[in-house]
């Protein structure tokens, strides 16, 4: 039985094209759920909100039905003991999304209010998966590692870190701050830029600086808030 | 109203252990109630019978006998035909 116990909201089953595009996130989540990396747990109202979204769109009846009945026989099924909660969501397409978590134990809980998926959240699980499995194993005569992988102190060093990558690190991966992110420096400099553009930005936004996601980069700030794919 | 329930065997001693029974059970008809009327509220008529009927589709899946393997295949060969079209 899978260790983690996940909640997916609509819009990341239903995320249209990102949910078929194999590079997605979101695709990357129903095919871990398929690997049986953790299990899918729905509700009554879970089933009906799907339901609801489906025919919203235009579906067949039929299809709906299938769709519905496939993740009743591939999930867990959630049965809402308690439906009160001290404080409900503020959208109320939420609420049977968080009774289920809370009602079936759920150790995730992905797109309340319409987020995506926190992607440094996976890079850092991942990250923290591949150090703790990829010891390397034995040695042979000249002192080599029979099996390639990491030695004890890299394993320590990230796992100490939960799987965050040092600066150094980050310069040897994709990074989408040095593209998308606009500007890259001090947090002075950044809310320079921002002072200086004032009217690029949203009404609502009071500064520039954002904190790069999944590094240690210290002193390092981004003006925009990458959530998906920021370093890879 | 008052309701009977049967009890299975091994629950009764534990039951009868609970002090103040009525109330809790009581307090937790209360909140099934609420959620009831929420489900009826949030949830269009046609939407529930579909999530009903997608129980009875789902036993007849079971009593096929399929594999995990070949639910999955066909979960995503549906929801790459529903995902592509929204």
């Amino acid at each position: 039985m899978p260790a983690c116990r996940a909640v997916l909201d609509t819009n990341v089953v239903l995320a249209a094209q990102r949910a078929t595009n194999p590079a997605s996130p979101n695709r990357e989540i129903l095919d871990r759920w398929k690997l049986g990396e953790f299990a899918l747990l729905y509700s009554a109202d879970i089933i009906n909100e799907y339901g609801e979204k489906l025919l919203e769109h235009g579906f067949s009846e039929n299809d709906v039905r299938s769709y519905l009945a496939l993740v009743r026989l591939l999930g867990e099924r959630v049965d809402i003991a308690f439906f009160r909660l001290r404080r409900y969501p503020g959208d109320a397409d939420d609420i049977a999304f968080v009774l289920c978590a809370l009602n079936g134990n759920a150790t995730h809980l992905d797109a309340v209010c319409g987020q995506a998926v926190a992607a440094p959240e996976t890079v850092r699980e991942y990250r923290m998966l591949l150090y703790g499995t990829g010891e390397h194993k034995g040695l042979d005569e000249a002192g080599r590692p029979l099996r390639r992988g990491f030695s004890a102190q890299q394993i320590q060093a990230v796992l100490e870190r939960k799987g965050r990558l040092t600066r150094w690190q980050m310069l040897r991966c994709r990074v989408r701050y040095f593209s998308d992110g606009a500007a890259l420096g001090t947090r002075a400099f950044i809310n320079e830029i921002f002072a200086a553009r004032r009217e690029h930005f949203g009404a609502k936004r009071t500064s520039g600086a954002r904190p790069l996601r999944g590094v240690d980069a210290t002193g390092l700030f981004t003006m925009r808030d990458l959530r998906v794919d920021a370093i890879g | 109203m008052s309701i009977t329930v049967e009890l299975p065997p091994e629950m009764e001693e534990r039951v009868r252990q609970i002090p103040d029974l009525k109330e809790r059970v009581t307090a937790f008809l209360r909140d099934q109630a609420d959620c009831e009327e929420w489900r009826q509220r949030r949830y269009s008529a046609k939407a529930r019978t579909i999530a009903e009927e997608s129980l009875a589709e789902a036993e007849a899946l079971k009593a096929q006998g399929l594999g995990r393997g070949e639910l999955f295949r066909r979960f995503f060969e549906l929801h790459d035909r529903i995902t592509r079209a929204l």
